[in-house]
């Protein structure tokens, strides 16, 4: 096989088990591309021929499964489903901020008239629709966090759970 | 020791960065060089950590081309300059309780 032939034979191997986007495949083939020549090169300085130099290469490189399945494992979901599932610590605190805003806005058509058990109960909502929005918001950054953390990104669910049972426990009595 | 050096990936990654933006080849270059060739990092595996970085937003990168070869430069964001801060921190905490484990100790 041809020298260049055969780092096209290795990026084509691990295009072909990567599961990840479209364009994400293509920024890895072109970096990935990029380091072998860079290494190739650089083993070229040190005097091997360009075989041996693009055999170096690959070899340090790692075997492309290994590889395809590293990247695989970094990358984002690549379904609609996959990616809403991993956001589902966010669902519940956003479904209530979601409910409390409309709340008020229905108890916005209540302003001209108000009686005070209105107005005491579009004060709770649009304080429950602040607490649920910031849950919603600490959630959301959360599962951003630097650290990756599961547990923290439910923390904020679990608190809008809490915070809406007791609210709904405290109306109906 | 190359377990050992996966479980500390991120933090060597990081401390790479932190000279100023690189391509993954100089990063890796820099790794064999800072630790006398003693972290041998397989190149494969350097790539993955860079995009999980970048994911985390400690890490940005944008396209460069130099003398016609395309290569991504990788940098630390803000974020990430506090994450390598966390990381000293930690091996440093790491680093004494095993000191203050072992001492004493004979093989």
């Amino acid at each position: 096989m041809k020298v260049q032939e055969s780092i096209a034979a290795y990026l084509a191997d691990i295009s072909a088990q990567l599961e990840v986007t479209e364009a994400e495949r293509r920024r890895i083939i072109e970096e990935i591309e990029g380091h072998l020549q860079d290494a190739v090169a650089q083993h070229e300085a040190r005097g091997m021929d360009r075989s041996t130099a693009i055999d170096c290469a690959l070899a340090e490189f790692g075997p492309a499964s290994e590889v395809a399945v590293e990247f695989s494992s970094t990358a984002e979901p690549t379904s609609a489903l996959s990616r809403a599932i991993r956001w589902r610590p966010l669902w519940i605190p956003g479904a209530l901020a979601a409910l409390h805003l409309g709340y008020a806005l229905y108890a916005l058509s209540w302003i001209p008239n108000m009686t005070p058990g209105q107005r005491a109960f579009l004060a709770n909502v649009f304080v429950n629709l602040v607490i649920h929005f910031a849950l919603a918001l600490t959630a959301w950054r959360s599962e951003q966090s630097l650290r990756r953390s599961r547990f923290l990104a439910w923390i904020p669910t679990s608190i809008a759970i809490v915070l809406f049972i007791s609210s709904a426990a405290s109306r109906s009595s | 020791m190359s377990d050992r050096i996966r479980g500390h990936l991120r933090a060597v990654v990081l401390a790479a960065l932190s000279e100023g933006p690189a391509h993954g080849y100089a990063v890796t270059a820099q790794i064999r060089e800072r630790t006398s060739g003693s972290i041998a990092l397989r190149e494969g595996s350097l790539y993955p950590a860079l995009h999980r970085l970048e994911a985390e937003g400690l890490v940005a990168s944008s396209w460069d081309d130099e003398a016609g070869r395309r290569r991504r430069l990788y940098s630390l964001t803000p974020a990430g300059k506090e994450a390598l801060r966390d990381e000293i921190d930690d091996w440093h905490t790491f680093r004494d309780a095993m000191n203050a484990a072992l001492e004493g100790a004979t093989s």
